[in-house]
């Protein structure tokens, strides 16, 4: 049975305004299947988040596409009128963003901001309320955590009330872009483990972002590897030894002592 | 709010002092405004009965305890108490200024959230223009345009005033166009900022609808700073009504402040000055619970703990 | 791109150079270029209309409207501009002291502004006026006395800063004086963003001495102000509303040049683009 892909990202090339000569990121491409993990590494700096963000077309200025695609089921996504473009954020793809700390409202309690997804996923607030409840006992999240705010939590919980919104979503392509930064490495494994319960539970696509080559290899059997804004290696996790690997890689495994 | 009593001090001596120090005997000038002949005899023995030989501190003092019980002291010009002439002209330049701070909050709102979100390059000129021009010309020339269109070319109104409420619509206009344009340019860089925000972005992943992002995340991040730029707002609303009364012939604080400065009526002044001290206290009070209010967050935040699994 | 702006693009910085420009040459060389002696008077032919003779028309007191304007700009001007070297004169010192002491003489200086800075600054200036007297020079001290706090709070925060650098703080490890380290170190880092600052602000320095001789508190008549030839004007608005109508739009001019120059000073020194939907 021949796959046809899930989610499709075509020639993605992005400039700083004004600059075209030194593309930020330059002819990105790469496709999932249904429920795939792909992993995507690569250094500090060389274009990981800014293609998550053009994914889901929400770029800030400077920085603007130049070219490409990003279909999902047969839609491009950077073609489509804003209201489509609307259905599609959230269920059909959500990104966890970097830095739980900052994403979260710093007003409004996490309730508020778990209760507003009945809008987008369409149903009546007690069945997003029981959602909710079953969501954050899979997140391991106690439900005190509702009436509280983001700076009561802390950042694990925080990325795990991220994951919680993930599992009301479910997204069919969810983009975790670094979601365990910052965290001790007890808390990382923690965060770790409830995200492959998410995205088991969701039977979601995932392009997982990290710079950590540990991390990629328990959660991604698939592996892109980015330097300066071009994917420079694609491999399997079982291939990563050392020899035949691209440059930047064998930085990567020399540095994580992995291989 | 600790701070509050050191500035109110500072205030009063400003106000204290700044008459104190004005070259010139009071007792002088005042009997001869009243064209009274006198003697240096009796300039000392006047001196003596205001208290104006004791030392400048316990004067200070003396003065201060007056003030605390309302006595401020008479106008030269009219003879009645300054209490009494602030009861009489208060009620006027309060209301024109709480309509023009309602009005412009109104407008400015509607401004700065039309200048953030837009994607007309046309309509964003415009407001970018409107904006800049509002800024740019005095009250009093906007007043004049106002009483020009309305009341010489199109006779809607009469120069003159009528006495009704409306005669109340052009000052208020007038006050609030150019504070408004001033609050919305405002609301609008502060919407921008916080458009990239973080959490903004999360919003915008989730496939929030963006009047429920304007509405809620947006709205709910911008209106603390808001509401203390009202507080300012206010006052500086209640500065412009010296113009806008005087324009429009209405006899509110304004018009009595100006009146002093040409009767050099201290005592007048003195009160006017230290009455707009005291309402810029009490609007950034009221401003700061509001704040209280709004920002349930950070009510907590000093005794907070990080929860732990 | 979507950022297209009247002030954000050259086009607005180049409308404030142009006008600030312009005003300049008529205030240095106005009296000269005047069709008329702006003080002439002529009663026989007061408050006329627009004519070739007088372009702008005559005054209640049949004095050329043109001319009066023209020859007024150096004075309004220079008096906006003699305001702002006053506040530069008492906010500078004060900021630089409060910041390089520190300790309770900064504090107190900063109550102290705290203080000034409770009143709206046009009330301040009107009370300082009562007690001085009316005239532009009391207008002058009346307007530097209410503004100099906020811009002794922004010499304040922009000295901190500098000082904070690591070069300042190695040279004061070396043991360089006061003095020199202000001259040196200090002033090179704050004065740019500071005339950046006073170009916007002599926008609205502009507007309140206009507005203050418009009350009649300000310059006062025959001075020929722009805020003071409205004041005069002022009985004759239903016969000839264009006697108020023109000084006020030079000032609403120049005050937009002004405004213009600075905001594209400062969007030139600060070009982020905001992110959008």
């Amino acid at each position: 049975m021949v796959d046809s892909p899930l989610f499709k990202l075509d020639h993605l090339t992005i400039c700083q305004q004004g600059n075209d000569h030194k593309p930020i990121i330059d002819d990105v491409s790469f496709s999932l299947t249904q429920g795939q993990r792909l992993g995507l590494i690569g250094r500090s700096g060389c274009g990981k988040s800014v293609t998550s963000h053009a994914i889901m077309d929400i770029l800030r200025p400077p920085l603007i596409r130049k070219q490409g695609q990003a279909v999902l089921q047969g839609q491009d996504i950077f073609t489509l009128p804003d209201m489509e473009k609307r259905r599609i954020r959230g269920q059909g793809i959500f990104c966890i963003f970097q830095s739980p700390g900052s994403a979260l409202h710093p007003a409004l309690t996490i309730q508020q901001q778990m209760m507003e997804l009945s809008t987008v996923i369409e149903q009546s607030p007690t069945t997003v309320t029981n959602a909710i409840e079953y969501a954050f006992d899979r997140m391991q999240l106690p439900l005190r955590c509702l009436t509280q705010y983001p700076h009561h939590l802390s950042g694990g919980m925080k990325q795990r009330v991220l994951m919680a919104m993930a599992l009301l979503l479910k997204p069919r392509f969810l983009i975790a872009d670094e979601p365990t930064t910052g965290l001790d490495v007890l808390t990382e494994r923690d965060v770790i483990d409830t995200m492959e319960i998410m995205l088991e539970e969701t039977q979601a696509a995932c392009l997982f972002i990290s710079h950590d080559i540990r991390i990629v290899k328990r959660v991604c059997p698939d592996l892109l590897v980015m330097q300066d804004g071009k994917i420079v290696d694609r491999c399997t996790r079982d291939e990563l030894t050392y020899r035949d690997r691209a440059e930047t890689t064998r930085e990567i495994i020399d540095a994580m002592k992995v291989a | 709010m600790a701070t509050a009593i050191p500035t109110l001090l500072g205030m009063s001596m400003l106000g204290f002092f700044m008459v104190a120090l004005t070259p010139g005997d009071p007792v002088e000038m005042e009997l001869r405004r009243l064209g009274v002949i006198f003697t240096p005899d009796q300039v000392v023995a006047l001196r003596q009965e205001y208290g104006l030989d004791q030392p400048i501190f316990k004067r200070y003092l003396d003065w201060l305890i007056r003030l605390l019980h309302l006595d401020m002291g008479q106008s030269i010009a009219s003879g009645r108490s300054v209490l009494e002439e602030f009861k009489t002209h208060l009620p006027l330049t309060l209301t024109l200024a709480s309509l023009s701070l309602a009005l412009s909050i109104l407008l400015s709102v509607l401004f700065g959230i039309t200048a953030a979100l837009t994607r007309s390059k046309v309509l964003e000129s415009f407001v970018q223009f409107f904006s800049i021009f509002m800024v740019s010309i005095p009250s009093f020339w906007l007043a004049l345009l106002l009483l020009f269109i309305f009341a010489l070319s199109l006779e809607w109104i009469s120069l003159l005033g009528s006495g009704a409420w409306y005669d109340l619509v052009l000052p208020v206009l007038t006050l609030s166009l150019g504070s408004a344009a001033t609050m919305g340019r405002l609301i609008r860089d502060r919407i921008l900022a916080v458009m990239s925000e973080d959490y903004i972005r999360l919003a915008i992943a989730k496939g929030l609808p963006p009047t429920l992002i304007l509405r809620r995340h947006i709205m709910k991040s911008i209106l603390p700073p808001l509401v203390t730029n009202w507080a300012v707002t206010f006052g500086a609303l209640l500065g412009g009504s010296v113009i806008v009364e005087n324009i429009f012939n209405l006899p509110g604080l304004g018009q009595m402040a100006l009146q002093a400065v040409f009767e050099r009526d201290f005592a007048i002044l003195q009160a006017y000055l230290l009455f707009m001290g005291l309402i810029f206290f009490v609007s950034n009070f009221i401003a700061d619970l509001l704040n209280y209010w709004l920002t349930p967050h950070f009510r907590e935040q000093n005794n907070s703990q990080m929860a732990t699994k | 791109m979507k950022l297209l702006s009247l002030r954000a693009t050259p086009l607005g910085l180049n409308t404030g150079i142009i006008l600030i420009g312009c005003l300049l040459l008529i205030a240095f060389f106005g009296e000269n270029l005047a069709p008329h002696d702006p003080n002439k008077m002529d009663l026989v032919r007061r408050l006329e209309g627009m004519s070739w003779t007088y372009p702008l028309g005559t005054d209640h007191l049949g004095r050329d409207v043109l001319s009066r304007l023209m020859s007024g700009t150096l004075l309004s001007l220079g008096s906006a501009v003699m305001t702002a070297v006053t506040i530069l004169f008492i906010a500078l010192p004060i900021g630089l002291i409060s910041a390089m002491l520190g300790g309770w003489v900064n504090h107190l200086l900063m109550r102290i502004t705290d203080i000034f800075l409770a009143f709206p600054m046009i009330i301040f200036s009107l009370v300082i006026i009562g007690f001085l007297g009316a005239s532009l020079n009391s207008a002058i001290i009346g307007v530097a006395l209410a503004w100099w706090p906020s811009l002794a709070r922004l010499v304040h925060t922009l000295t901190t800063d500098a000082l904070s650098k690591d070069f300042v703080l190695a040279s004061r490890q070396c043991g360089i004086g006061p003095v020199k380290l202000v001259i040196r170190h200090i002033l090179p880092q704050i004065l740019p963003p500071l005339f950046v600052v006073m170009s916007l602000e002599m926008a609205s320095i502009l507007l309140v001495l206009s507005s203050l001789s418009f009350l009649g508190i300000g310059a006062q008549p025959p001075e020929a102000e722009w805020g003071a030839m409205l004041n005069e004007a002022r009985p004759f608005f239903t016969e000839r509303p264009g006697l108020l109508l023109a000084p006020g739009l030079l000032i609403s001019l120049a005050v937009m040049g002004f405004n213009l120059l600075g905001e594209g000073i400062r969007h030139k020194l600060d070009n982020r683009s905001p992110f959008r939907w």
